[in-house]
């Protein structure tokens, strides 16, 4: 089974395109150190946000119930899906009570992971997504590449030529001016013609029964406004307690995400207009589950920001179609294990553990210790190559034995001085495929302070 | 069913009762001019603010910013240069020729640019959105610090959608270059008045 | 007080002037110190490889080597990082909590704990600090560039004080340098892409040298500096402050 490590290797075969696609997310990462420098207490807001996060997740089945209630009451219907599947089955008996074929969808990751778009097309229902991002993707028949800029991955002559066959465009090089302006016109027809607006939600107040979406393009509200029904879905573990909250939460989220001081559209939706249709689909999808583990429960404050890959040496080395999770990067690394342990095996690994994605995420997961907490369930309960753990075991018997560590000393120094290079290359493999071995110095620290010091220590009093 | 597993789940695997934090927002004041701050915000994010005295200034500055539109839509008192009658409008659809959009803001906040305006605003929520130019009109002394004081500001909002609009939409989806005008209004221009 | 010297494995099998260094920095300094004999390593190699049960033995090891030391210091921050944070596995006597709490890097030693920021060394080049991600953002030696607040750097405070050196500045001043243990071979395509990417940032400075807290992002880079005929070296931060 391909994972991660042959996935980075692959794209790392065009070093140009490597650097391309790492200098532009480094840049906004850049715009993100700026962002969040030109206000007071940022750390302190990332503190804020947190605890509310974690007070909320031990009390989300009461604040569920009262979103549900205070929805309900604005003349809002609200769903329960335990998984994809049924959340898909809502959705679409939704649309189909309503007779309703063209549907218009802002951006929302948790559509993705259930895969409503392929659900819903085979049953004869048309989906626009109308992100410009991830319109050009669905063109493209790609799946997202990053959570917040879904077409980091391609280059403005790709979108040339996609936008040509499919809009018909005239070829412009890549012009983006021209071809943002050929695709508002053609997403205005859509969202004309559209019977029905799908949204995800970026926070549910569980105070209002209320839910915010934030966009820089202004689709989420072209669409909803344009139709008569607005089906919104949410992860259960979006809510905050307070509509006062928010101030925290989306001072946080745009400087995060983009660098930006907020996005351009927050628009809050608490009932619909007269006439109109609205429902919150509200979903589990293994969420609940992920509650119950004490050590990656802190992966649930998650509000999508994406700074993480932002600031990942690996991911923008290696994209994130590296990772084959619907969510990439970092925090993808610590919520896909939680649904397929063995398909996500390799993500905890696609990491040095620097630590660089816990101190730009906005909500303070804990995400490096989550990768090492993830490393260890993995060996014990997926497979791990024989050689791998006989290697493991017979290291930590090395190491745990002073006069056999010693021994092993002596041996591997002389080994690496008198063994042929191609030997020792073909034996150390990996190490030395664009690297030279350490060069060994022909004594041990330990040899050396036993003939220097002239003193065997074995512990002095203190 | 479903909702009752989903309960049921999370009762079961939920941590130990953790309090609220104390909130304290005297942590994020300064001693910012408001007005100022929010004039070098809304630039930033690709807005435009025109200071005025009074609501005739407003009728000739639009003009001059849009000498040749036609259709118009004005919901502010004695900015009376609309071309369309809102009330008149049932659809979306029909609103999708229209260019200009002339609305009255709540307030500003000066951290980010953005103001919020909501249903008592304005009725046809698409308005702000399918319009090719928008035009706010904001009363300068209607200006907060940053969203703490603007939820403050909002703790007894109680209509059905609100929005806070900051500059023109805008998108850099292509290769991380921005343009400004995406699926909704193209320009934002803010005209701001002393409070009248 | 007594200070037990730790020297990480693969320190002692390459690199042992690096351990040399440090020992000779310490005693410099008047710190009664000494290394004993039968330790052999701080576990984290088996640890992050999700091996953490196989290391149970060898952090009793380490223990029984170290409890009585009044403090314990090693050149290196991820062993450090991984006896502060990771042997919380075993049973936590009162050894054990003490080891834990005790246990320093050097730098961090040095300020921290001894007060000595000016170490009397001379290094007159033109020098690259290359922050260790465990010992920056683990053992918080410095403050990490997505951090909001004050600057700091403990390991750059010792380093201004050496006579004729030069600090450069980099473009990306505490990107991962890809090493990351068993991460170096499992993503080598990944790995020796960071690391070039951070010798270009060195000598694009024109650094002629690369220094850290750590031989291991050392040991990687250089490794990758070799094969490719580059001209900047590595040192690690002991040897700069030892050198006079």
């Amino acid at each position: 089974m391909t994972g991660h490590p042959e996935a980075a290797e692959i794209f790392n075969r065009n070093e140009a395109h490597v650097n391309w696609h790492d200098q532009a997310l480094w840049f906004v990462r850049e715009k993100r150190d700026k962002a969040s420098s030109q206000i007071k207490g940022w750390e302190e807001l990332r503190q804020l946000a947190s605890e509310i996060k974690a007070h909320t997740l031990s009390n989300l089945n009461e604040y569920l119930i009262q979103f549900e209630k205070e929805a309900t009451k604005n003349n809002v219907n609200v769903h329960w899906a335990e998984d994809a599947i049924e959340h898909n089955k809502i959705v679409y008996e939704i649309l189909q009570a309503h007779n309703m074929k063209r549907i218009v969808k802002s951006k929302s990751m948790l559509t993705e992971e259930c895969g409503l778009n392929h659900y819903l097309e085979e049953k004869g229902i048309e989906v626009i997504d109308t992100d410009l991002g991830e319109r050009i993707v669905q063109l493209a028949k790609e799946p997202p590449s990053h959570i917040v800029m879904p077409a980091i991955h391609k280059k403005r002559e790709e979108i040339d030529q996609l936008f040509h066959l499919h809009l018909n465009t005239e070829l412009s090089g890549g012009d983006e001016v021209y071809l943002t302006r050929e695709a508002r016109k053609h997403l205005r027809q859509k969202f004309l013609d559209a019977d029905a607006a799908i949204t995800g939600v970026n926070f549910g107040i569980a105070e209002t029964g209320g839910f915010v979406v934030c966009t820089n393009e202004g689709n989420a509200d072209m669409g909803v406004h344009s139709t008569k029904l607005h089906i919104a879905c949410m992860g259960l573990e979006k809510l905050v307690p307070k509509f006062e909250h928010l101030g925290i939460f989306l001072r946080l989220l745009a400087r995060s995400a983009t660098g930006q001081p907020i996005t351009t559209y927050s628009s809050y939706f608490k009932s619909p207009q007269q006439g109109d249709g609205m429902h919150i689909v509200i979903v589990d999808n293994g969420r609940s589950a992920q509650l119950g583990r004490s050590d990656f429960r802190s992966s649930l404050h998650c509000i999508r920001c994406g700074a993480c890959m932002n600031t990942c040496p690996v991911y923008r080395r290696s994209g994130g179609y590296s990772y084959g999770s619907t969510i990439p990067g970092p925090i993808g690394s610590i919520l896909s294990p939680g649904f397929d342990l063995q398909k996500y095996s390799s993500l905890p690994f696609a990491s040095t553990l620097c630590g660089s994605c816990a101190d730009v995420c906005p909500v303070k997961i804990d995400i490096h210790k989550q990768l090492y907490n993830w490393r260890q369930i993995i060996t014990e309960k997926t497979h791990v190559s024989f050689s791998k753990k006989i290697i493991m075991k017979a290291t930590g018997l090395v190491f745990s034995h002073p006069k056999i560590f010693q021994l092993s000393s002596k041996f591997a120094k002389g080994f690496l001085r008198t063994i042929p290079r191609s030997l020792v290359n073909n034996l150390s493999g990996k190490w030395t495929k664009q690297r030279e071995l350490p060069e060994t110095p022909g004594y041990t620290f330990a040899e050396w302070y036993k003939k220097n010091r002239q003193q065997d220590v074995i512990g002095k009093k203190r | 069913m479903s909702r009752e597993n989903i309960l049921k789940k999370i009762r079961t695997n939920k941590p130990a009762f953790q309090l609220l934090p104390e909130i304290d927002l005297k942590k994020f004041r300064t001693n910012l001019d408001l007005e100022e701050e929010f004039v070098k915000s809304v630039g930033s994010v690709g807005g435009k603010i025109i200071k005025v005295e009074n609501k005739e200034e407003i009728k000739r500055g639009i003009k001059s910013l849009f000498p040749d539109a036609k259709e118009i839509i004005s919901l502010v008192d004695d900015v009376d240069i609309g071309t369309i009658n809102l009330g008149t409008i049932s659809s979306a659809k029909e609103l999708e020729k229209l260019e200009l959009a002339i609305i009255k803001g709540e307030f500003g906040v000066a951290e980010n640019g953005a103001v919020w305006l909501s249903d008592k605003n304005f009725t046809h929520r698409s308005l702000p959105f399918i319009t090719l130019h928008l035009i706010i009109v904001l009363e300068s002394e209607n200006i907060v610090e940053n969203m703490h004081e603007a939820f403050l500001r909002l703790s007894d909002f109680n209509e059905g959608y609100g929005v806070f609009i900051s500059g023109p939409s805008k998108t850099a989806d292509i290769e991380q270059s921005l343009v400004i005008g995406a699926q909704a209004a193209l320009s934002l221009n803010i005209f701001l008045i002393k409070n009248t | 007080m007594n200070v037990g010297l730790f020297i990480p494995c693969y320190v002692n099998q390459f690199y042992p002037q690096v351990a040399i260094a440090t020992l000779e920095l310490l005693e410099k300094l008047g710190v009664e110190v000494s290394y004993p004999a039968n330790q052999t390593c701080c576990g984290q190699p088996m640890a992050n490889s999700g091996f953490e049960k196989t290391s149970e033995q060898t952090y009793n090891l380490f223990i029984k080597n170290f409890h009585s030391y009044d403090f314990i210091v090693a050149p290196s921050g991820s062993c450090v990082y991984h006896v502060r944070n990771h042997l919380n596995t075993i049973e936590q006597t009162d050894e054990v909590k003490h080891v834990r709490n005790k246990t320093y890097e050097l730098c961090e030693f040095l300020v921290k704990i001894i007060k000595k920021e000016d170490l009397k060394a001379e290094f007159p080049h033109r020098v690259g600090l290359h922050q260790s991600c465990h010992g920056l953002r683990g053992l918080h030696l410095g403050k990490s560039s997505e951090l909001i607040g004050e600057d700091f750097s403990i390991p750059g405070k010792l380093l201004n004080n050496v006579k004729g050196i030069q600090l450069v500045q980099l473009d990306r001043p505490d990107e991962c340098c890809g090493f990351g243990g068993t991460f170096a071979v499992a993503e080598e395509a990944v790995s020796i892409k960071m690391g070039n990417d951070r010798i270009q940032d060195h000598i694009a400075h024109n650094a002629e040298v690369i220094t850290a807290t750590d031989m291991s992002c050392l040991m990687h880079l250089k490794g990758i500096i070799r094969r490719r005929n580059l001209s900047v070296q590595v040192k690690h931060i002991a040897e700069i402050l030892n050198s006079n």
